[in-house]
């Protein structure tokens, strides 16, 4: 959110280690993570006919709203699928700015609390999930014996925690990620996802995504394996970072321009 | 749907993949299937005293109305078991949709009270893993109940990809993809019966077909019986294939369904799809 965005008033903010791995999938295949009136734009990560996807697992810590409230702060973990560069089509009848936006077909939390205050302020229903966290595996199931998926990650002492700078294939990754969200419409509303740029920390991950059950639809990936961010792009990372998200708000109101992307009010 | 049905001025649309199966069934287990008004018709697909029954297990994508509406987005999975050639006071061929089953309740509220196609909710997953050690996926329909409703496994390898109009194998199942659906008002229970034209756009740059193996296990009523009896059930089934006409096929097709009309109102034009 920007320092002119009203809707960024009202946000929930937190902290958050967030583990991520960018995969080029057929465009094809992306194409139908998305709702009727929204579709995919160009980009510059992957290779024509591709689309980056972002599979996103992050703890989240310390999660409170910017009013007083009578919760008290929430950790929870939280599984994302996310798309970027989408933008909304051209016969939806939502005006504003077409994009690009990140839409995420599938979001997975342990939070209650989280997944109320997300239907209630956002307007979306998470689904709930099981998480098993261990120093190098983070696992989301539906239940005992329904495996959704699976990120398994190694790291080498080399490669060390630096500024988001110190691993510059990382600013594909920010650009994205930098993106606003948008939901699942007929009528868009988009909301800012901001991260702390300037706080934050970043490490490459050497990691195997082994997904067990197609649980975005339409999405028939085997497990793959991705080197560090620092090696390509499309590498797997360890973000520590603060974020904020503000409530929706419509895209005729977009407080960000497409050649301000990556530069949030944090960084 | 034409360009003369006038109920296809509005409709719904969206993309599928469809896993399909035809299988013949004795005659007398599939007429148990149809409604009372409903005749099973001659057909040439299948053996004499049997007749051909279509397995379908979508995901279906982006299905949404012609109109703006605040409908939303309608992405889902959806199994059907659907009787071609069936006919109703001679009139005919048309397409009866037997049983469906859904896992969200939007599409089911519409498919049933507006369509009037008989669709129930189930819990429908899509699974990856290995099945007679090779690497395969699992759809799995399971009745809110939590009883096996039916599942179909696949290997992910289909190397053959084709436009639907240009595989000579696909031919029989493209004609009776093609018929018109027949359902009942109110609410899939009758008495009334409508038509809906459910167009595949056969020539879309989308569009395409290829045979894949499977394993399909079904329970209840839909229980298929053994092929020969005594001999274990086929580890896999082939592909459908020019001299295969039951194996199975995957199909990518956008498709529309026009708004419900009387049978009376239906002209011979009808039956020339617009996109076929």
């Amino acid at each position: 959110m920007t320092t002119s965005n009203p809707f960024g008033f009202f946000n929930a903010g937190g902290n958050g280690i967030i583990r991520g791995v960018t995969l080029p999938i057929d465009k094809s295949l992306v194409l139908d993570f998305l709702p009727a009136g929204l579709e995919l734009g160009e980009q510059n990560v992957t290779v024509a006919g591709k689309h980056p996807v972002l599979f996103l697992f992050s703890e989240m810590s310390n999660v409170r709203m910017s009013i007083p409230t009578l919760l008290s702060p929430l950790n929870y973990h939280e599984h994302r699928v996310c798309v970027p560069f989408t933008y909304i089509s051209k016969d939806s009848v939502t005006p504003g700015t077409p994009g690009p936006y990140c839409f995420i077909p599938k979001v997975y939390l342990d939070s209650l609390w989280a997944d109320l205050g997300s239907l209630l302020f956002w307007g979306s229903l998470k689904e709930m999930a099981h998480f098993a966290v261990s120093a190098q595996r983070y696992m989301v199931s539906s239940g005992p014996g329904h495996n959704l998926t699976s990120l398994t990650w190694r790291i080498e002492a080399a490669n060390g925690y630096l500024p988001v700078a110190g691993y510059p294939n990382f600013k594909l990754v920010r650009q994205m990620l930098s993106q606003p969200m948008i939901s699942s419409g007929p009528v868009f509303l988009i909301h800012d996802f901001d991260k702390a740029w300037d706080f934050a920390l970043v490490r490459p991950l050497w990691t195997v995504l082994q997904p067990e059950a197609v649980y975005v639809q339409g999405c028939e990936v085997g497990g793959s394996e991705s080197a560090g961010i620092d090696s390509s792009p499309l590498g797997a990372y360890e973000l520590r970072v603060p974020w904020r998200l503000s409530t929706p708000y419509p895209p005729l109101f977009s407080f960000r321009q497409p050649s301000l992307l990556g530069q949030s009010w944090y960084s | 749907m034409t360009y003369r049905n006038n109920s296809a001025a509005m409709n719904l649309s969206g993309d599928s993949t469809m896993r399909g199966i035809l299988i013949p069934l004795e005659m007398a287990r599939v007429q148990a299937l149809l409604p009372h008004g409903l005749k099973l018709g001659k057909q040439t697909l299948t053996p004499a005293g049997t007749h051909p029954v279509m397995l379908f297990f979508n995901d279906i994508f982006r299905g949404h109305l012609s109109i703006p509406t605040l409908i939303p987005n309608l992405t889902y999975h959806e199994f059907h078991i659907g009787i071609p050639f069936t006919y109703l006071a001679g009139n005919g061929p048309y397409y009866y949709m037997a049983r469906l089953y859904l896992d969200q309740l939007l599409p089911i509220l519409g498919g049933r009270f507006f369509w009037g196609l008989p669709k129930e909710m189930a819990s429908i997953t899509v699974s990856a893993g290995t099945v007679f050690q090779t690497a395969a996926y699992t759809y799995t329909v399971t009745s809110p109940a939590g009883y096996p409703v039916a599942s179909l496994s696949w290997q992910m390898t289909v190397s053959d990809f084709q436009v639907p109009t240009k595989a000579a194998y696909f031919s029989p199942i493209l004609q009776i993809l093609s018929q018109t659906l027949v359902s009942r008002l109110p609410a899939a229970v009758g008495p009334i019966y409508i038509l809906s034209d459910f167009d595949k756009m056969w020539t879309a740059p989308t569009a395409r077909v290829g045979s894949i193996s499977t394993r399909i296990l079904m329970d209840g009523e839909l229980m298929i019986p053994n092929p020969v009896p005594g001999q274990p059930a086929p580890e896999w089934i082939q592909g459908l294939a020019s001299g295969n006409l039951f194996g199975a096929f995957e199909l990518r097709v956008p498709w529309r369904l026009s708004l419900p009309y009387p049978p009376q109102s239906r002209s011979s034009v009808f039956a020339q799809s617009w996109y076929s």
